[in-house]
Formats: C-alpha cells, structure tokens, sequence
C-alpha cells in the first residue's frame, strides 16, 4: 500500500502541494477578516456594556470657572429643565503624562504614558487621595481609582459616574483587603489600596475629585468643563437628549448622548461588518473556484499516466484516497497550528479580544473545504482513469 | 490460454459483435485484424479484462472466470497475468525508465531493491548498452524505438502469460520493427507465453500462428462478425 501511495504521490505531489497552498493561504485571509470584525464587536460590545447611559453638557468655553454656589445654580437650572432627570454631577476631564511604579501578574512593573483624569466629586468629606501604586491585570489597561473618591461615590447617590465598573469590579476586589484603613466622622471604611483596576474599557483613567483632577491637570482648582446627567427612564434618554439640546443655549453648551455616541460606532462597524462579510464571500468563492479548476486541471493533465496505470493493473482507489486524506489533513493540521499559535497572540498583541466562536467557523470553513476537495478530486479520477483506460490501446 | 465464447457487446444502441468466439492458447502468436472501427480495441478490452463482459458471454483466461469479478479483482488479475504493449508506448513520463518498468513489481509487492535489480537485468537484455544513465532518463529522452523497448520490459518483467500488443509497431522503423517482431516471437516460442496482437501490417502473418480477421456483418444483426481463424503455417 505504501509503495502504490508513493506512485500517486509522485505523480500527484505538485499539483496537490500548489492546491494545498491556495487552500492554506484562503485561510488565513478568512481568518484575518473574521478576527478583526469579532474583535472589533466584542470591543465594541464590552465598550457600552460597561458604561451606564448618561448625557453629557460641555461648556463650549473651555476655561469655565466656577465656585460652589454657581456650580449649584446652574444643575437647578439644568434639573428645572425636565421631570425626567435623575441625577447631575459636574466634571471636569483632562489628560496628563502618569508615571508610576505599580504590580502585575509576574512582577513589579512601570507604566509611563498619558492618563485621562476625570474630576467629579466635590463634597468636602471626599478626600483627595493619591498613591501612585496600581496593581494591573493586563498590559496598557490601566485604571487608577482613589478608594476615597469610591468610599465618595457610596455615599452620594446623586452622583453620576458614566463607567460602570465602577460598581461592579471594584468593591469586591478591595473590601476583602485588609491594608487601608479610611474613616471619618460618620462612617469607618477598611479595605485594601488597590488603586488602579481594570474593567472592559480600553482607557487608563483616574476618577478622582474636581479639585484634585485640576490639581494634577495644572488648572484653577475651581475649573469645570460640564456636567453628566442620568436620565430616570433609561429608555427616554434620547428624548431627554432633544429637550436639552433644545431647551439649552446653542452657544453656551453642547450636549451629546451616550446613545449617540453608540449609535454612530455600531452604524460604523455595520459597515465594518457588512464590507468582512462581502471580503469573506468573495475570498470563499474565488478560493473554491481556483482550487476546483486547479484540481481539475491537474487531474485531466494526469488522466493519461492514471489511465495507464490502471490499464496495466493498477486499482488507484484506496491509494487516491489515502493520498488525497494525507493532503487534507496536512493543510487542515497546519492550519489549526497557526490559528492556535498565532491568532490569540495576534488578538491579544492588538489588544483585541479572542472569540471561540470563530474558531468554529474555522473548523467549519476546513472541514467544508477538505470534504468538497477530496469528493470533486475522487470523482474525477475515478472516472477519468475508467474512461481513458478504454482509449489507451 | 483465452476462451471467449458468445461475446456480445453493445455500445448505446449499436451492437459491436454477437456471440463472437475467441480462443487464444499459450505458446501460440494469435494475430487479430481487421478495419478500422471493426471492433478489435473492444474485443482487446474485453480479454484483457479492462471491460467487464455486461452483455452476454463468458471469458475464462487459466482457468478464471472473468465475468462477474470485480473492477478490483480484475485490476489484480491483469497486474499479475498480462503484459501490455501500446503502439504509443504509455511510459509515464514523470518517472524514469527504472521507476516506469517496476512500477508492476512494486505493485506486486517486490521491494524497490529487487525490482530495481530485475529492471535493470530485463532493460538490458532489450537495449544492449544501457546504463546507469540511461536508467535515470525519462521517456521523452528516449527515440521510439528505445521507448517501445523499455515498454515491452515493463511488459515482461512480472513473467505474465499473456502479452496483449495493440499495434506494437506501427511507429517504429523497419529494422526496429523487425526487432520487435522477433522478439514477440522468441517469447512465444522459448517462454510458452500466449501473444495477441492487434494490427494492420500485413508482415505479422510472416511470424504468426493464428490469425483472426473483423469482417463487416452482412446479416447486419451486428457491426462486425469474427471470422473463423486461420492456421498460418510458415
């Protein structure tokens, strides 16, 4: 058997090997395309999952300063706008260049680089907090949260804080620590330091207090550059968006949604998604069709050296069989290779999450593949050996 | 030896022969001739087993009955107990004159070592001063006359009983043709091999034994109708 599969393959070995390198190369293009769109949605996805909806009101004069009882002022004015407001905070955002020692999985680590800093809390018991420790979970995932401006955010209800993880991924990783100790007049609060935390959101971010953010940022201790705004309807918040954006003055503010803003990106990755899915069809159709022509053509070139073959005695089915199951697994193993060794790596290089899904569409996209091209190269030897044997006397 | 008796074989709608009788023996040169179309490649697919016998009629070569084996079977059974010569040669160009002629031992089962040693023995008993480098060649290295040699070596170099020859020189020149005529004629006479050959060339009757001849149907229940054969004495 060994020997009949060596004649078969030297007849075959180029033809098959070329065939096997389309099909190899089609692969990789349809796995490019199909991780890029599923990176690009699950980014996207645990993008907006994570943060709760609010509006924002920018000041469109980028250096408002304001004291306490005019910040007041104008969230009375805001709140006196509509029944549907639940709760206003203002804010002030900047970037700054961070640099500080910290801890991560393997060991200390540096992380230098800009940082956003977004100020929100004003109350006086909101104490400005600033250890440049983190610990970080995941390279260039930075989030660097006072304990004090949570201890804050616990206290105060009101306040609007737009990245949910905040609730979700924070307290239940300090309040088992035993390292920190916070008090004050009213409440005693014991937990570990953990100050930099990440959640789904790409972004380094320091979530501190107003005086503080303009402290580290180098402004008026009294500068805001707006204020968040959570609807009580989660649903009516497009509406609340067009009573603000009418109701305030064009001049003075610019008012955008969360909704907006999620609209517009997943509007882009439709497109996104749509163009993948066009690439990934063409990419299919064209390999299929280059890889049958070429089976094809390789098949009817050697139709004379089969029909002789079989002709002096030569029963090729078990050997083409054989052969052709070699080639497909060949290609098929290398493939699974790459895409285990390669595209976590990948995915992971870019910052871009792993979807298992794919993976199965891979399978599925191989096994369809080496199926149809073993089933079409068969029939066709098969029946062109039978059919030249008779011509070859 | 080869009994057909009652062959018929139809293609589409026409009937190609009824009840056609062939018997060639061991140690006999048994010529066929006959027109173009008459019917003599079908009666050669059906004795070489390469058509299955579906409508009508029996072929029992040695002692095996040939209708109803299987297309694996029969593929085995030509492996082992006929060799094939064609007026075109059928060498397989991608391998070399070695690997063409042991392509029925390795197949057989015979190790590359063996069957390698065994080509080289047959091949130069057929074409005197070959050598290593000759060996290495491919088909389309080699003149007609060289390649219908290397053919009639792969034919022989299983030992089968029966050599089946389509034409076998029809593309050589006249010395060459001679060489092979004789040849065909040596193995007939030293090694009792049953020899069939097929072709147009009035010069084969100087050196067969039987001769059998396709003649147009004039009863027109068939194409053609096999003629009874004739001793050619010499």
């Amino acid at each position: 058997m060994l020997k009949s599969l060596n004649i078969v393959y030297r007849l075959f070995k180029h033809s098959f090997l070329l065939t096997g390198v389309l099909y190899l190369m089609a692969l990789l293009v349809f796995i490019g395309v199909l991780a890029l769109k599923d990176s690009y949605k699950t980014s996207l996805q645990n993008e907006f999952a994570t943060k709760q909806p609010h509006i924002k009101i920018g000041y469109i004069d980028n250096n408002m300063n304001m004291t306490q009882e005019q910040i007041d002022d104008e969230m009375r004015s805001i709140r006196s706008l509509s029944h549907n407001i639940d709760a206003i905070s203002p804010y002030v955002s900047g970037d700054m260049f961070f640099d500080s020692t910290g801890f991560k999985e393997g060991g200390n680590a540096q992380y230098s680089g800009n940082i956003r800093v977004i100020g929100m809390g004003q109350k006086s018991f909101v104490y400005d907090f600033f250890d440049s420790s983190f610990v970080d979970r995941k390279p260039f995932e930075i989030k660097y949260t006072p304990l004090e401006f949570v201890y804050a955010f616990r206290t105060l209800p009101n306040l609007v804080v737009f990245n949910n993880a905040l609730f979700n991924s924070y307290f239940p990783v300090i309040q088992s620590a035993e390292t920190f100790i916070y008090e004050n007049d009213t409440h005693k609060y014991s937990a570990k330091l953990a100050s930099v935390f990440n959640d789904y959101d790409k972004q380094a971010i320091i979530y501190t207090t107003i005086s503080f953010a303009n402290k580290l940022l180098k402004q008026n201790p009294n500068k805001i550059d707006g204020f968040f705004v959570n609807s009580k309807n989660l649903n009516d918040i497009d509406v609340l968006t067009m009573k603000l954006k009418n109701s305030l003055s064009k001049e003075k503010f610019i008012v955008s949604s969360w909704l907006e803003q999620r609209e517009q990106q997943f509007m882009m990755f439709f497109l996104f998604e749509s163009l993948s899915v066009l690439i990934v069809s063409v990419i299919l159709f064209l390999s299929i069709l280059f890889i049958l022509l070429l089976l094809y053509n390789s098949i009817v070139k050697k139709s004379y050296q089969l029909s002789v073959l079989y002709t002096i005695g030569f029963s090729l089915k078990k050997e083409i069989f054989l052969f052709l199951l070699f080639v497909v697994s060949a290609v098929t193993s290398i493939a699974v290779v790459l895409l285990y060794s390669f595209i976590p790596k990948i995915t992971g290089d870019l910052n871009l999450p792993y979807d298992i899904n794919m993976f199965n569409i891979y399978i599925n996209y191989m096994g369809i593949m080496g199926v149809l091209f073993m089933l079409i190269a068969y029939i066709l030897i098969d029946s062109s050996y039978k059919m030249k044997a008779r011509s070859v006397f | 030896m080869i009994k057909a008796n009652n062959l018929t074989k139809k293609y589409k709608n026409e009937t190609i022969f009824q009840n056609l009788n062939f018997h060639a023996q061991n140690g006999k040169f048994t010529i066929i001739q006959g027109k173009s179309g008459s019917g003599k490649t079908t009666l050669l697919n059906l004795i070489s087993t390469i058509d299955d016998v579906e409508n009508g009629g029996s072929i029992d070569i040695d002692g095996t009955k040939i209708e109803g084996l299987t297309e694996h079977k029969r593929a085995k059974f030509r492996a082992t107990n006929i060799g094939f010569i064609f007026q075109s040669y059928a060498l397989i160009p991608e391998f070399s004159i070695i690997e063409n002629c042991t392509i029925p031992l390795t197949m057989a089962g015979m190790s590359q070592k063996e069957a390698t040693k065994k080509a080289k023995k047959i091949i130069k008993e057929l074409i005197h001063d070959a050598d290593e480098s000759f060996f290495a060649k491919t088909p389309m290295q080699l003149s007609g006359g060289q390649q219908q040699r290397v053919s009639i070596a792969r034919a022989l170099i299983h030992e089968p009983k029966i050599i089946i020859a389509d034409e076998p020189t029809a593309n050589l020149d006249e010395s060459a043709s001679k060489e092979v005529k004789l040849w065909l004629l040596s193995l007939v006479r030293e090694k009792q091999i049953c020899v069939i050959v097929v072709t147009h060339e009035k010069d084969y009757l100087n050196y067969g034994d039987i001769l059998y001849e396709f003649v147009a149907d004039e009863s027109k229940k068939a194409k053609s109708i096999l003629k009874e054969p004739v001793c050619l004495s010499h």
